[in-house]
C-alpha cells in the first residue's frame, strides 16, 4: 500500500510555493501587471588556496565544504594581497567565510588579531555563533568574544586582552572602545583586520557618523603603529566601490560576480484593483496584503510581510492575528517586529521563528538585515520600500536556502508605487541605488572632532575629514573644548564626549515611552528624537504588537512619553505645517519664465494635531490639537518658481495655481525620491513663499490653503506678492548631500513628474499623481491634474539655458 | 608617498592659496558662521582671555618649576604634630594586623592620591596633580608634581615613576579601580618606557578603601575618605575644596591663566595624603582590635583568615563572642572546628539547629558520623536536612552502617 501511494503522489505534490503563485495569477490575473522569474543558478567554485591552514581546512571539510565559491576564492586573494577589499554579492551566498578565512588564516599564523563591527546588536551574536562551529570543528582554538553593551562588567578585561577576534558594533566602538583604547592597546598594537558588514545600512546620516567613527579607529590604530586592511560586505547597490572608499577613506578592490548557487525565484507586481475609476481610487495595498498573506499562511507556508511604517507594522498584524490567533489559549502564529521593541521581544521573536513555531511576521524594515530567521517561503511588500536595493534586500528574506520563493510587490496608492507596478520594466530592469553619505557633515564631522581629540590630542598638520580641521579645533578652542598649547590641541572638558554623540541621529535624545497603566513605570518602546513629534503627542494611540495605548503626558525636555493600555476602535495620524526661509542661493539655473535654484533654507516645522481614523472603515472621525514645540531645521534645498508674468498668464486665478503648485510637488517629491536614490522620508516637501511669508496646504477641505506663519488663513487674490515655489529639502539638519545631486537631476524631476502625472488613467487628480483631490472637482469643472501639468510645463522652460 | 602630498599641501597653505585675504582668523569666521546657523543660533561660544603661565602657577603654589614645565611641592608634616586625635610619627612602626601589609614598617610605604580633569574616564583624562607621601624620620613628607602644561605630562610621569616604585607598595583610597589604572593609561599614552610601566604593574597595592570597607561598610553611612577621617582620626577639615570642583580649577587655569583657586587643590590634595598616611596605622589597629574601634567583627575575622591568620580570626572571634550575632557565630563554630575544639564547636551549632539552622544540622550529622562515629545521632540529624541527593546518600549510608533499611523516623 505504501509503495503505489507514495509513486502516485509524487508527480501531484507540486511544489507549494508554485502552487500558490500559479493560484495567485488564475485568480487575480488582473491586477498582475509584471512578472519576473529568476530561474535556480548554478555555482561556480574553486579549490581552496595551497596554503589555507590545515586546521581551517579541517573544520571546512567537517562542516561539509570541500571546495569555495569563486567570489569566497577572490576575497581571499585580495585580502592576503592587503588589499582592502569589499564583496558585494546576494544573501545566502556564503559572504561571511569572504571574511572569516582570512582572518582566522592570519589568526593562526601569527596572533593576528581582527575587529567585525555589525550595525546591529543581534547581528554580532549571529556571528560569534558562526565563528564557534566553524572554531570547534576545526580545534582552531581561536577566541571570538562579543564586545556590547550587554558584555558583563567582570568579561570585559578578558575581551580585551584575551579575544582574537571582537565582534561589535558602531556605537559601542564609538563610546566603549575608542574612547578607552589605552585599555585596548595590546588589541589595536596587534589589530590586522577590519571587518564592516552589512555595509549599505551605512549610508545617510547613520553612514556619515560610521564613516567618521572608521576615521577615529584608524587614527588609534596609527598611534599603535596598526594599519589594519578592511574587509567589507554589503548587500546590492550601485557604488559599493565608492562607498567603501568613502567610508574607509582610501580605494577598495570589489568583488560582484558571485559563485553562490540560488533557488528559483517568482516576483509578481500587484497592483490593487480600481475601486471608484472617477477618482482613480484603489482598494489599499493593506486590504492585498492581508488577502496574499492569508492565502499563503493556509497553505502552510512561512510567509514575511514588509511594511514601511510602524503603525501600517501594527494595523496589519492586527488584522492577521484577528484572523490566525482568534483563540488566547493556542501558541500565536502572527507576530509583529520592530524596531523600538524591546530586544528581549524581538529574540524572542527570531527565535520562534527558526524554530517555525511562528507562521508569518510583519516587519518593518528592522529584518532586512541578516539576523538570522531561518528559511522562508513567501515575501510579501506592502508597499514599494523606497529603493532598488532595498526591494530586493527584502525579497531575498524568502528562499535563503535553495528551494522556490515567491516575493510579491503589492503597490499602494503613492505615485511611486504606482510608477513602478505600472512601468514594470523600470523597475524590473532598473539598477540598484547609490547609497549616499556625507562624513564631512559640517556638525557631523565637528562631533567626532571632538571625540578624537578626547581620545588624541591633535597635532598640528593632522588631517580628519575634509574641512579645515585648524579652524575646527580654533572653534573649539574657542568654546574651551580645547586648549592649544604648541603644537597640539587638547582634551579640556569634564565630559565623556561620545556618550553626547549619536551614531543614528543629527539630533539628540530618544524618547522613551514609559507605560502608567495600573500606575507602574515600565518602559515599553523607544522612539527616536526625529519622529517622537509625530508619534508621541498628548492623545495620540501608540501601538506595541497592536495593542493600542494612550499618549497621556509627553515630557519633552525629559525625553519620556507616558502611556496608558487603551481599548479604541481608531489609530491616530499627526498633521504638519512646514515653512521655509531662503538663506543662501548655492546655484541656479533660469530660463524665461522658471527658475531653479539650490541653496540653504531654514525651516520650521510644527506639528499642528491630528486626525482619528477608524479601523477597517478608515473614516476620519475627530480631531486633536498639539502643542509641541516647533522644530527648526537649516538645510540644503532646492526650488522652483514661475515668473509672476507668466503665472498669471497660464492661470485664471491665483488660487488654481496653488493648486497646480500642490500637485506639482506631491509628484515630483516621488520623482525626485527616485532620482537621487535616496528613500523619500529623507526628503522633504514644502509649497510656500521663498521669505517665509506664507506656506501652502492641502486643507480638510481637500484644495490648497494659503496660510501665515501663525497658521491663520490668507487670500492669494489679496497678497500683494504671489510667487509661489516648490521646495524639496534635504531632510537632516544641515543636509546629508542630497541637495547637490537633486539639483543636477532638475529636468529629470520636473519632466519625470509630468510624464507621470499625464501618463495616470485617473481624470482630474488621484493619489497616485497629484494627491488625493475632492469628489467636487468634476462638478467645478476644474482639472487640479491640469493644473499640475501647467505648473511642470512652465517649471521644465529653464533646462534649455545654462546655469548662472 | 603621503609624506610627499602632505608637504605639497604644507607649502601650497603657506604660498597664499589664501590669496583672497582669507587668513586663519577669515576660516575661523566663515566657520563660526556657518556653525551657528546650523544650530540656530544657540550655543554661542564663551569668551576666552589670558593664557596659562607655569611660572605664575609656581609662585602661586610656592613649588619649583622645572625646565620641562611641570612644579614639584615638598611639604613636611612634623614628627610629633597633631592630626586629629592622632600625631604625626611612628615612622618606623610595624603594621601588625592589616591583611597585605604586615611585617613592614609604615615607612617602606608610598602614599599615592591624584587630582584629574575629570572623573568620566577614558583617554581624554588627565592626572594634572599627583600627590605622594612617606613616613620619614623628621615628619610626614608630602611631594606634590604638578603640570604647568600639557607638554610636560610626560616628564612629570617619568618623575614621579620611580618615586612610586621606591617603597614597600603603594597605599591608595579607591586606587584600585580609578589613581593607578589611570596612571598606567597615561604611562600608555605617553609613551613611558615600558619597563617602568610594568614595574608599576608589579609593585603591591594596598588599597585602603576595601580595608576600611570591610570593617566598617555595615556600620557607616559612606566609607569615604572624608567619613574615615571623622569618624576614625577625629580630623574635620575646614574650607577644603570640594572634590567636584577640582576639575574647574585646572581648566580656568587652561582656559584663562587663573590661579587663585589652585592652592586650594594642593591642599585638598595634601589633605587626602596626610588622611591616608594616619589611616594606615589607624585601620591596622581597627584590625588589630575590632571591637574596641567599633568595628564589624566577623568581617575583619574573615579577612584575617583569608590572608592566612585563622588563629588571629579566632582569638577576634571569642573575644567578642557575646555580641557576635548568628552568622558569627557560626564562623566562630567553623574556626574552632579547624582546630579541633569540636566541643564548644558543637554546643554552638546545636544551640543554632534547635532554631532550625539548616548548616549546623548538617554540620552536626557529618560530626557524630565521621569524628564520632554515632551512626544513629548523625541519623537523627541526617534525615533532618532537606530532601536532595546528597542527603539521601548520606541518610542510606547511615542506614547502611546501621544494618537497617528501614526509614527511621526518629523524633529529636
Amino acid at each position: 500500500m505504501v509503495e503505489p501511494a507514495a509513486i502516485q503522489s509524487k508527480p501531484a505534490q507540486e511544489d507549494p510555493v508554485r502552487s500558490l503563485s500559479r493560484r495567485l495569477k488564475g485568480k487575480y490575473g488582473g491586477r498582475i501587471t509584471g512578472e519576473l522569474r529568476v530561474s535556480a543558478r548554478e555555482g561556480c567554485y574553486a579549490p581552496f588556496p595551497d596554503d589555507l591552514d590545515a586546521r581551517l581546512r579541517r573544520g571546512l571539510e567537517a562542516r561539509g565544504i570541500s571546495r569555495m565559491y569563486s567570489h569566497q576564492r577572490q576575497a581571499w586573494d585580495a585580502v592576503r594581497a592587503g588589499r582592502h577589499t569589499v564583496v558585494v554579492t546576494p544573501t545566502a551566498s556564503g559572504k561571511t567565510l569572504c571574511y572569516n578565512l582570512p582572518v582566522l588564516q592570519d589568526a593562526l599564523e601569527d596572533g593576528a588579531k581582527a575587529l567585525y563591527f555589525f550595525p546591529t546588536k543581534a547581528l554580532s551574536q549571529d556571528q560569534v555563533a558562526e565563528l564557534m562551529e566553524l572554531n570547534e570543528a576545526g580545534g582552531l582554538g581561536v577566541r571570538a568574544y562579543t564586545f556590547d553593551g550587554d558584555t558583563p562588567g567582570d568579561a570585559r578585561k578578558a575581551v580585551r586582552t584575551r579575544g582574537d577576534i571582537v565582534v561589535t558594533n558602531p556605537d559601542m566602538l564609538h563610546q566603549g572602545v575608542l574612547p578607552h583604547h589605552t585599555k585596548w592597546a595590546q588589541f589595536f598594537e596587534s589589530l590586522r583586520y577590519v571587518v564592516i558588514d552589512e555595509m549599505h545600512t551605512y549610508r545617510g546620516v547613520f553612514g556619515s557618523h560610521v564613516a567618521n567613527v572608521v576615521r577615529r579607529l584608524r587614527r588609534v590604530c596609527r598611534f599603535y603603529g596598526a594599519d589594519p586592511v578592511f574587509i567589507l560586505c554589503s548587500a546590492t547597490i550601485a557604488n559599493p566601490d565608492e562607498l567603501a572608499a568613502e567610508l574607509i577613506g582610501e580605494e577598495v578592490t570589489t568583488i560582484t560576480d558571485s559563485g553562490a548557487p540560488a533557488g528559483e525565484k517568482h516576483l509578481l507586481l500587484w497592483n490593487p484593483p480600481v475601486v471608484n475609476a472617477d477618482l482613480g481610487i484603489r482598494a489599499s495595498a493593506r486590504s492585498q496584503t492581508t488577502r496574499i498573506a492569508r492565502l499563503a499562511v493556509r497553505s502552510r507556508l512561512k510567509t514575511i510581510i514588509f511594511a514601511r511604517s510602524r503603525l501600517m507594522v501594527e494595523v496589519l498584524t492586527k488584522y492577521l492575528k484577528d484572523v490566525f490567533d482568534g483563540d488566547p489559549r493556542k501558541q500565536p502564529r502572527v507576530a509583529a517586529y520592530r524596531g523600538g521593541y524591546l530586544p528581549t521581544e524581538r529574540r524572542r521573536t527570531e527565535r520562534s521563528l527558526r524554530s517555525g513555531n511562528l507562521d508569518c511576521v510583519i516587519s518593518t524594515s528592522a529584518l532586512e538585515l541578516g539576523v538570522d530567521i531561518g528559511s522562508l517561503d513567501v515575501c510579501v511588500l506592502n508597499g514599494y520600500p523606497g529603493t532598488i536595493a532595498a526591494t530586493w534586500q527584502r525579497l531575498g528574506r524568502a528562499g535563503r536556502r535553495e528551494r522556490a520563493a515567491l516575493g510579491v510587490l503589492v503597490a499602494t496608492s503613492q505615485p511611486l508605487d504606482q510608477y513602478i507596478v505600472r512601468n514594470p520594466d523600470f523597475f524590473l530592469g532598473a539598477s540598484p541605488e547609490h547609497a549616499r553619505i556625507a562624513p564631512d557633515q559640517l556638525l557631523i564631522l565637528l562631533d567626532h572632532v571632538r571625540c578624537a581629540a578626547f581620545e588624541l590630542p591633535f597635532r598640528q598638520g593632522e588631517r580628519f575629514g575634509g574641512e579645515d580641521l585648524e579652524a575646527l579645533l580654533g572653534y573649539l578652542e574657542e568654546q574651551g573644548v580645547l586648549h592649544r598649547e604648541s603644537d597640539q590641541w587638547h582634551w579640556t572638558e569634564d565630559s565623556y564626549p561620545a556618550n553626547s554623540v549619536s551614531l543614528r541621529s543629527v539630533a539628540e535624545g530618544n524618547f522613551v515611552v514609559v507605560d502608567a497603566t495600573d500606575g507602574g513605570r515600565r518602559i515599553i518602546a523607544e522612539v527616536d528624537y526625529s519622529s517622537a513629534a509625530e508619534t508621541l503627542y498628548e492623545g495620540a494611540i501608540y501601538m506595541v504588537q497592536s495593542s493600542p495605548y494612550q499618549v497621556e503626558s509627553l515630557d519633552w525636555e525629559g525625553r519620556k512619553a507616558y502611556v496608558r493600555q487603551t481599548r479604541v476602535d481608531y489609530y491616530t495620524d499627526a498633521i504638519d505645517y512646514t515653512r521655509l526661509k531662503i538663506l543662501e542661493r548655492f546655484e541656479g539655473a533660469a530660463g524665461r519664465r522658471a527658475e531653479a535654484t539650490c541653496g540653504e533654507v531654514h525651516l520650521v516645522r510644527r506639528i499642528a494635531g491630528y486626525k482619528k481614523i477608524r479601523y477597517y472603515t478608515h473614516e476620519n472621525i475627530g480631531f486633536g490639537n498639539i502643542h509641541l514645540p516647533d522644530q527648526e531645521m537649516h538645510t540644503t534645498a532646492v526650488w522652483w518658481q514661475i515668473q509672476p508674468s507668466s503665472l498669471k498668464q497660464a492661470f485664471a486665478s491665483r488660487q488654481q495655481a496653488l493648486d497646480g503648485f500642490l500637485g506639482a510637488g506631491y509628484a515630483m517629491h516621488h520623482v525626485a525620491a527616485l532620482r537621487t536614490m535616496a528613500e523619500p522620508h529623507d526628503l522633504g516637501r514644502a509649497v510656500g513663499d521663498g521669505d517665509a511669508r506664507w506656506f501652502a496646504t492641502v486643507g480638510a477641505s481637500g484644495r490648497g490653503q494659503m496660510r501665515s506663519l501663525d497658521g491663520g488663513e490668507l487670500d492669494p487674490e489679496q497678497e500683494a506678492r504671489f510667487r509661489p515655489a516648490v521646495f524639496l529639502y534635504d531632510n537632516y539638519p544641515g543636509g546629508v548631500g542630497l541637495s547637490a545631486p537633486l539639483f543636477e537631476q532638475r529636468r529629470a524631476v520636473t519632466a519625470g513628474a509630468r510624464e507621470m502625472i499625464r501618463a495616470c488613467e485617473c481624470e482630474y487628480g488621484c493619489p497616485a499623481c497629484v494627491g488625493p483631490i475632492l469628489a467636487s472637482e468634476e462638478v467645478r469643472g476644474f482639472s487640479p491634474k491640469m493644473a499640475a501639468v501647467s505648473v511642470l510645463e512652465l517649471l521644465d522652460d529653464e533646462s534649455a539655458q545654462g546655469t548662472h | 608617498m603621503s609624506q610627499l602630498k602632505a608637504r605639497i599641501e604644507a607649502l601650497k597653505r603657506q604660498s597664499g592659496q589664501d590669496a583672497g585675504g582669507e587668513g586663519p582668523q577669515a576660516a575661523l569666521d566663515e566657520l563660526n558662521r556657518r556653525l551657528e546657523r546650523l544650530r540656530c543660533g544657540m550655543e554661542a561660544p564663551a569668551a576666552v582671555a589670558g593664557r596659562p603661565d607655569p611660572e605664575a602657577l609656581a609662585a602661586r603654589v610656592g613649588g619649583e618649576l622645572h625646565p620641562e614645565g611641570y612644579i614639584t611641592v615638598e611639604t613636611l608634616w612634623p614628627a610629633g604634630m597633631p592630626y586629629g586625635n592622632w600625631r604625626m610619627g611612628g615612622w618606623q612602626d610595624t603594621v601588625r594586623y592589616l591583611p597585605g601589609a604586615t611585617g613592614r614598617p609604615v615607612s617602606e610605604w608610598v602614599f599615592v592620591d591624584t587630582e584629574t580633569s575629570g572623573l568620566a574616564g577614558g583617554a581624554g583624562t588627565v592626572p594634572f596633580l599627583i600627590g605622594m607621601a612617606r613616613h620619614e624620620p623628621e615628619g610626614l613628607r608630602v611631594r606634590q608634581y604638578l603640570l604647568g602644561r600639557f607638554g610636560a605630562e610626560r616628564a612629570m610621569l617619568s618623575a614621579c615613576l620611580p618615586r612610586l616604585e621606591q617603597g614597600a607598595g603603594l597605599v591608595s583610597y579607591n586606587g584600585k579601580t580609578f589613581d593607578l589604572p589611570l596612571l598606567r593609561d597615561r604611562l600608555r599614552l605617553q609613551g613611558v618606557a615600558r619597563g617602568l610601566e610594568r614595574g608599576l604593574e608589579r609593585s603591591c597595592h594596598l588599597d585602603l578603601l576595601h580595608a576600611a570597607r570591610r570593617a566598617f561598610g555595615g556600620i557607616w553611612a559612606d566609607c569615604r575618605l572624608g567619613t574615615l577621617e571623622q569618624r576614625l582620626l577625629g580630623f574635620r577639615r575646614h574650607d577644603d575644596l570640594p572634590g567636584a570642583e577640582v576639575p574647574a580649577v585646572w581648566f580656568e587655569y587652561l582656559h584663562r591663566g587663573r590661579t587663585e583657586r589652585m592652592a586650594a587643590v594642593l591642599a585638598h590634595n595634601r589633605d587626602d595624603l596626610v588622611s591616608l598616611a594616619l589611616a594606615l596605622p589607624a585601620l591596622d589597629a581597627v584590625y588589630g582590635d575590632p571591637l574596641a574601634a567599633g568595628a564589624d567583627v566577623r568581617q575583619v575575622a574573615a579577612c584575617h583568615r583569608r590572608s592566612g591568620r585563622g588563629d588571629q580570626a579566632l582569638t577576634l572571634l571569642e573575644t567578642a563572642e557575646a555580641g557576635l550575632n548568628d552568622a558569627g557565630r557560626l564562623d566562630l563554630a567553623e574556626h574552632l572546628r579547624r582546630v579541633g575544639r569540636w566541643e564548644k564547636a558543637c554546643a554552638i551549632w546545636e544551640e543554632q539547629a534547635g532554631r532550625g539552622c539548616m548548616y549546623s544540622m548538617e554540620r552536626l550529622a557529618k560530626y557524630h558520623e565521621h569524628v564520632r562515629r554515632d551512626w544513629l545521632r548523625a541519623l537523627a540529624f541526617a534525615v533532618r536536612l532537606p530532601p536532595g541527593g546528597e542527603r539521601n546518600r548520606r541518610v542510606e549510608r547511615l542506614q547502611a552502617r546501621l544494618g537497617t533499611q528501614e526509614p527511621l523516623s526518629l523524633s529529636c
